[in-house]
């Protein structure tokens, strides 16, 4: 969860969901007690003229519950899906800006320091390139560090090829017990010297 | 008239129990839902806000990074990036004519900075100088390693209005480093050397209340100078 909060939003409409089912529940087996308990009847022929002061048959009490538990799911269900869509919508933002600083860390070390690399950090364990742990809104994911060296060909230039370290980083968190991927970002890292002080510029 | 026998008829016990009861129920429930669903509209309202202005400060200083050659001062709350208008062909070249001069006009300094409001949040804003309050023959300024420097010329050039204010996203607050709230929104670097750094990033927080909880985001953005280039006179000491 993104936000520090005791209970999740969706949790609390789950349970306000909950509560309106068993809600319909108990009111249809009241009413259905009551009803019988006051004699009602469904309306005949003969009953027509005092149909106006019968009370609600048991078939329209049940349709109108109907109606009103079937709204208000959809209304609860609603909401409940915004809310996931957009905590999903905010965890891929996160993991994006933790892919991008490792990214950043790799594109700003002096070329000469890079190696190759293949790492994960376990969930709730990802560091700053400054070494310090993230915030606690990123302690619902991890990632996975590759750094190999390769070249980059460039399609509209036949022949030239490019050495470089290819960093691919990817952020994940679990969710229902599986893996998922939230962000994957894959970056080129051409060799340079001027920057490493090798050679004046 | 005569009411019918029928309609003069009291409630029953278990009439008025049943009807208090169904009534408690769906008094709760609708307590229940309204409380929930401003709930969760302040939480879309909160998420809303980390979503898009979290994604404009980071396009922002993406970009930024990807024009930035140099970092020329680094603070906690302002940095000063600077991204000449030559051309890399020309500054890589080592001229001095092309990479040692910075002019003021020319649109190659760029303050960021985080700025508290009066209702106590944070905005992050963009100080850029403004050509037409330039006075001829006085735009070149030579480039220093000295941080202090530049926060000298950033206030002279505040405070006598030759600086464009440019809010990039308000409604920040401090983030939370290893369970403790830092003071205030912050920037964050590789290194505090302008010779040697190469990248730059915000961390800050969205922060909003519901009733008695605090409802709180992270977030910390981090990029890469792309073409970093090293001044010469870094080189030289």
């Amino acid at each position: 969860m993104i936000f520090s909060s005791n209970l999740a939003p969706v949790d609390r409409l789950r349970i306000i969901h909950m509560r309106i089912l068993r809600f319909f529940w108990f009111a249809l087996a009241a009413s259905v007690n009551e009803l019988d308990s006051l004699g009602v009847k469904r309306s005949s022929k003969g009953m027509q003229g005092k149909a106006i002061q019968r009370a609600m048959t048991l078939i329209e009490c049940l349709v109108a519950m109907s109606i009103l538990t079937i709204a208000a799911s959809i209304l609860v269900m609603a909401v409940q899906g915004g809310l996931a869509a957009q905590e999903d919508a905010l965890s891929t933002t996160i993991a994006a800006t933790a892919a991008e600083s490792r990214v950043a860390e790799y594109l700003a070390r002096d070329y000469n320091t890079i190696t190759a690399l293949d790492s994960t950090e376990s969930v709730g364990t990802m560091l700053t390139p400054m070494g310090d742990p993230f915030s606690k809104s990123y302690d619902s994911m991890g990632r996975h560090t590759v750094v190999e060296l390769g070249t980059l060909t460039v399609p509209d230039f036949p022949g030239l090829s490019i050495l470089g370290y290819s960093i691919d980083v990817t952020v994940f968190d679990t969710f229902a017990g599986e893996v998922r991927t939230l962000v994957a970002l894959q970056r080129f890292r051409p060799r340079t010297i001027e920057e490493s002080a090798e050679v004046a510029p | 008239m005569m009411r019918s026998p029928h309609s003069l008829r009291a409630f029953t016990l278990i009439e008025v129990i049943i009807s208090t009861i169904v009534t408690t129920l769906v008094a709760g429930t609708v307590v229940a839902i309204v409380g929930a669903f401003s709930s969760a509209l302040a939480i879309q309202d909160l998420r809303s806000e980390a979503i898009v202005r979290g994604a404009g400060v980071q396009s922002h200083i993406g970009l930024l990074s990807l024009k930035t050659r140099m970092t020329l001062a680094l603070s906690p709350q302002r940095v000063l990036l600077w991204l000449p208008a030559e051309t890399l062909e020309e500054s890589g070249s080592g001229s001095d004519s092309a990479f040692d001069r910075i002019d003021l006009d020319e649109d190659e300094l760029h303050w960021l900075e985080f700025f508290q409001e009066a209702d106590a949040s944070w905005t992050l804003i963009e100080w850029t100088v403004k050509p037409e309050t330039v006075v001829a023959g006085a735009a070149e300024v030579y480039f220093s390693a000295d941080s202090q420097f530049w926060d000298t010329l950033f206030v002279q050039m505040r405070d006598a209005g030759q600086l464009r204010r440019s809010p990039i996203a308000g409604g920040l607050a401090a983030p939370q480093r290893s369970g403790v709230v830092l003071g205030a929104p912050c920037f964050v670097w590789q290194t505090e050397s302008c010779c040697d750094n190469r990248s730059v990033g915000a961390e800050f927080a969205f922060v909003a209340v519901d009733g008695e909880e605090e409802l709180r985001s992270d977030m910390r953005l981090e990029s890469a100078l792309a073409f970093f280039d090293r001044h010469p006179i870094c080189t030289e000491s």
